[in-house]
């Protein structure tokens, strides 16, 4: 590109970080609410109270409601969905990037349907069928953690294989038919020399899956009813039913369930990065 | 999708292993999309009430009758609220898609550039994407209150750009109390694609170009626009579907109230979701979702087929 | 795939994750399920303390409590209802028992049973008249809060601005009167508007406004029950008249976006000398901030309770409140009764009003002289003699649904960001909303 000048560039740089301070300003006045005193927000006069912070908020928060108990909820029904999925993805989207086999198109046809049915269709569907499952094998899928967790593997498989399938094309294939020619079998090749290279894809797209089932608001909120399975946004969305007026506490509760995405993401944020730009320029 | 030239395999019985692998998600589609989606139209076929909810798929079955109320029937109870909801809808789709995406294409290029800061610059950017869309949901229904909100008191008593403190969750300016957010919590990532896409480009047709004096805008219209087109169409094709099916935001920042956004703010699927558990006419709710999702699937039909060769076109990283 | 086939890995999977899950689930034989919704602050806790002395006397018996709130419960009890499969114990709000009656999910309570209980006669008319259907005689649920709505104001502001109360509270011209002089009325320097209600953004908007359009002599639906009557002439009325408290500034704008919960909070902060809720504030008012209660606000140590202002037919209230209901898929409906009947007597019902703030519905209950020390509480006890409740038809949830979103979208009008108000504009509205109430009435038959 043509070089600008010191002074345009000067501005260009002044512009860009205008911009991000900018798009910070709603983070930063969710996590300076969270920690004023209410009445004072209820009036209006956030800024006007100097600099008092009543850290005391958060741990209000948590003598309030059993944000801990949604907390662990929300990981390991999370964890365990990325986990799950990733593995799904992984494997489907490996055969649709490299082998060739009847179906195929119509496979990938399929992963686009499922893009575009409503959630609002499955509701039913899927409680009968969570019901009869546990009515005739005693699976408790229902009001469970289990039932989200194989809900939410489905729900996100089909976009994570999208994904998948960019990285896996990115590879160079010679690799692998090297390996097969020194007599490794695809699967040997497939264990031994593409998932390793395809690490960082792999953890995009596990971040990616942990970043959506964390923001999953619908399912769980219709088919959990006990505190012992329910997740952060039920729980957030409970706690600002009961305290509509306790913006402060509402605020706090913003503050930290946005903290374990925050820190997967700077966790996987490196092959995050690359990984998801990549997935998704290949389509 | 492109797929890439597979390596001849020996015409010999099919093959198992590619199966095994695809088996895991197969099954997994099969349960939770296959079956509802059977089900589901099942559903619309039938006359699925409050009275006769109990007896489910043993409802009475009444053909396309479904279809017939809530597409030319003005009387079904369904129907109310669902002509604004479909405004409302592709409006906010189209705003927040085409903004998300200038702004992020916009920010691809201000960040394409070494300047101090820069890996710190992009990270922080991420952030508002990183935030909960439910968290999202109710900060900026905090932030849009009239009388304590921050949004206003920016407005009308710092900056005195208006005189009047307006309603955000009320009227009209409801639909940019949602608009407004989501293409806040949506232009990061669309920015750090369109970045990735930047950065495969090659420099050497704008080096050509400058020494034939092209200026710079004509460079960005000519070279770096076509070669992002790829890019491009694919997330406007991903923001369309994601918006049209917007779900949580409203939810959030109205749920707690009457879960009735008004006509401004009324979407799709708040508004389905609302009137399915508030009427029961199940039946009525799920022809919706058909006529919904078959009118998303010759979308993406029609999308694919018109800019296939161009979505394959992509620059590679 | 048919869903009564997963496969077998899967299940196996799903079983090893299960195995401690049923474990438990297996352990005794009475165990009963029992939802109720979220009511007083630590609903989990204050449910187990009520339930102490019934399982003491049934020690074989276990109760599994699930506090739902009102928002997620109507999706969970309709999914409950469709597929047959739901707690043992249900509460149910007295707007839904005819609802999910109709659905066939609801045991109906014989004859030898509400006997036992008393029958009719023991309970407050209008609560027991919502545990069945206006056209069926079969007894559904039974009755086990209520609660009644009134005006709560604040002392100090009307005795500075000279009002009386009791002049206030005599009828809609007084009222009006009064919230005039009072409005703008200065407490320690800061000025205080008349009156606080809530906009459409709030799932209240038709009980807020029942009790008006009642004291009018209007009503929701025909006599016959066939057909809306909200823009009859005396209910048009009755919307005008509530919604010019606002349009005239009585009520400041702001409030219009607000939801109730931000209403009362409001109340407490000093915001409004007169909001109309119901009891469950006082149990906030006579809690120290420390408990996350109001106990050391201004408004706490300075308020009253008036009843509605009165209208051309008299004055009304809304008399609404819970009852409990054994869903027919229940597995020990014998325990479930018990412990329903347990739930719904007398000692229980006393032990959850204290902690709730909510009023008994049984007549012997309502008398006890200990309840009503409390003279708030014995003022709401007699405001429920004259409550009144919606119509109890099966096709009440969705009704009120219409009902709610038309007259909410009222306040987008007065708020004026929406056409016009006047009071042409209210009964247009309303002649539209009648229309497509009428529509879901249809559907409903």
């Amino acid at each position: 590109m043509p070089k600008p000048s010191p002074r345009a560039r000067a501005l260009l740089d002044l512009l860009t970080w205008a911009i991000v301070g900018l798009s910070l300003l709603p983070i930063a006045w969710m996590l300076l609410s969270s920690l004023r005193n209410y009445s004072e927000i209820a009036n209006g006069a956030q800024l006007g109270a100097g600099l008092d912070l009543r850290w005391q908020n958060y741990r209000e928060l948590w003598i309030r409601v059993d944000f801990f108990g949604f907390f662990r909820n929300s990981l390991i029904i999370c964890g365990l969905s990325t986990l799950l999925s990733t593995a799904c993805a992984v494997c489907a989207a490996y055969a649709l990037a490299r082998l060739r086999f009847r179906g195929g198109n119509a496979f990938s046809l399929a992963i686009t349907v499922t893009q575009v049915i409503p959630g609002m269709l499955f509701f039913l569907p899927l409680y009968m069928l969570y019901r009869q499952l546990g009515e005739r094998y005693g699976l408790v899928l229902l009001d469970s953690m289990q039932g989200l967790v194989f809900l939410y593997v489905a729900l996100f498989t089909p976009a994570s294989i999208w994904i998948m399938r960019g990285f896996f094309v990115a590879i160079p294939r010679e690799l692998e038919d090297a390996a097969i020619i020194d007599g490794c079998s695809r699967l040997g090749a497939f264990v031994r020399i593409v998932l390793p290279l395809s690490a960082p894809g792999i953890i995009a797209t596990a971040t990616f899956v942990f970043l959506l089932a964390w923001d999953e608001l619908f399912f769980a909120w219709v088919l959990t009813s006990s505190a012992e399975v329910q997740t952060i946004p039920v729980g957030i969305r409970l706690f600002v039913s009961q305290f509509q007026h306790r913006y402060d506490l509402m605020m706090a509760a913003g503050a930290v369930s946005t903290l374990p995405v925050l820190l997967v993401f700077f966790a996987g944020q490196r092959y995050f990065v690359k990984g998801l730009a990549a997935g998704a320029v290949k389509g | 999708m492109p797929r890439a030239a597979a390596p001849r395999l020996p015409r010999r019985r099919p093959d198992p292993f590619p199966y095994l692998l695809l088996l895991p998600a197969l099954l997994l589609m099969a349960a939770v999309n296959l079956t509802p989606i059977l089900q589901g139209f099942y559903m619309s076929l039938l006359k699925l009430n409050q009275f006769t909810l109990a007896q489910y798929l043993d409802a009475p079955f009444v053909g396309l009758d479904n279809y017939r109320r809530v597409l030319f029937d003005g009387a079904s109870p369904l129907r109310a609220g669902l002509g604004l909801a479909l405004r409302n809808t592709l409006l906010y789709t189209a705003v927040v898609s085409l903004s998300a995406i200038a702004i992020g294409l916009g920010m691809a290029l201000l960040m394409n550039r070494d300047f101090p800061g820069r890996n710190l610059a992009r990270t922080l950017l991420l952030l508002p994407w990183i935030v909960p869309s439910y968290v999202v949901g109710s900060l900026w229904g905090f932030m849009w209150q009239r009388d304590v909100g921050i949004i206003n008191t920016v407005l009308v008593d710092w900056l005195h750009l208006l005189d009047e403190r307006p309603f955000w969750l009320i009227g009209a300016n409801s639909f940019w109390a949602i608009v407004i957010p989501t293409v806040w919590r949506t232009w990061p990532v669309l920015m750090l694609i369109f970045l990735a896409a930047l950065q495969s480009i090659p420099e050497d047709p704008y080096e050509a170009a400058t020494l034939d004096g092209v200026s710079r805008w004509q460079q960005f219209l000519h070279i770096t626009l076509p070669l992002l087109k790829p890019v491009i169409l694919i997330q406007l094709m991903f923001q369309i579907i994601d918006n049209i099916y917007s779900y949580n935001l409203v939810s959030m920042m109205f749920g707690n109230g009457a879960g009735y956004p008004g006509e401004w703010a009324d979407l799709l699927m708040p508004l389905l979701t609302r009137q399915s558990f508030s009427y029961w006419l199940f039946g009525q709710g799920a022809a919706v979702s058909f006529v919904m999702m078959a009118l998303m699937l010759v979308f993406v039909g029609l999308w694919l087929r018109a800019f296939r060769q161009q979505m394959s076109d992509t620059p590679h990283a | 795939m048919s869903p009564q086939q997963p496969h077998p890995l899967l299940f196996r999977l799903a079983q090893g994750l299960l195995a401690t899950g049923l474990a438990l689930g297996s352990a005794r034989a009475a165990e009963l399920n029992l939802w109720v919704m979220s009511t007083t602050e630590q609903q989990q806790a204050d449910m187990r303390e009520l339930l102490k002395p019934h399982l003491a006397a049934n020690p074989a018996l276990r109760v599994n409590v699930t506090v739902l709130n009102w928002e997620s419960a109507w999706a969970k009890v309709t999914a409950a209802a469709a597929s047959g499969q739901g707690p043992d114990v249900i509460e149910l709000g007295s707007t839904w028992v005819p609802a999910v009656s109709s659905m066939g999910a609801l045991e109906s309570i014989g004859a030898q049973q509400q006997r036992e209980l008393g029958g009719a006669q023991a309970f407050m008319p209008v609560m027991w008249s919502t545990t069945h259907r206006h056209d069926d005689p079969k007894i559904y649920a039974v009755p086990w809060y209520a609660d009644a709505r009134a005006a709560f104001y604040r002392t100090d502001v009307f005795k500075k601005a000279g009002v009386d109360p009791r002049d206030a509270f005599a009828n809609w011209g007084s009222f009006k009167q009064a919230m005039q002089k009072i409005n703008g009325t200065e407490i320690a320097g800061k000025k205080i508007a008349a009156l606080g209600y809530p906009g459409k953004n709030d799932w209240n908007v038709v009980h807020n406004m029942a009790p008006w359009i009642w004291s009018a002599g209007g009503d929701f639906l025909s006599a016959d029950r066939k057909r809306s009557a909200l823009n009859a002439t005396e209910a048009v009325q009755a919307i005008v008249y509530y919604t010019s408290f606002a349009a005239e500034g009585l009520v400041p704008r702001g409030a219009l976006e607000k939801d109730s919960g931000q209403i009362e909070s409001g109340f407490f902060n000093g915001q409004y000398a007169v909001i109309f809720t119901g009891p469950w504030i006082l149990k906030q008012m006579a809690t120290p901030k420390a408990k996350g209660g109001q106990l050391e606000t201004l408004a706490a140590s300075n308020f009253a309770i008036a009843p509605y202002p009165a209208g051309l037919k008299g004055n009304a209230t809304l008399l609404s409140g819970s009852s409990l209901a054994i869903m027919k898929s229940s597995k020990h409906k014998a325990e479930a009764w018990k412990l329903l009947s347990y739930l719904t007597g007398r000692e229980a019902q006393l032990r959850y009003s204290q902690m709730s703030s909510m009023l008994p519905t049984r007549l012997d209950a309502m008398d006890d002289p200990q309840l009503k020390r409390d003279p708030h509480v014995a003022q709401f006890l007699a405001l429920a003699k004259n409550g009144r409740h919606y119509p109890s038809v099966a096709g009440w949830g969705p009704l009120e649904s219409v009902y709610l979103k038309n007259l909410g979208s009222m306040f987008d009008m007065v708020g004026g960001v929406r056409g016009k108000y006047s009071p042409l504009a209210v009964k247009q509205a309303m002649d539209a909303a009648a229309l497509e109430a009428d529509q879901v009435l249809n559907a409903a038959q």
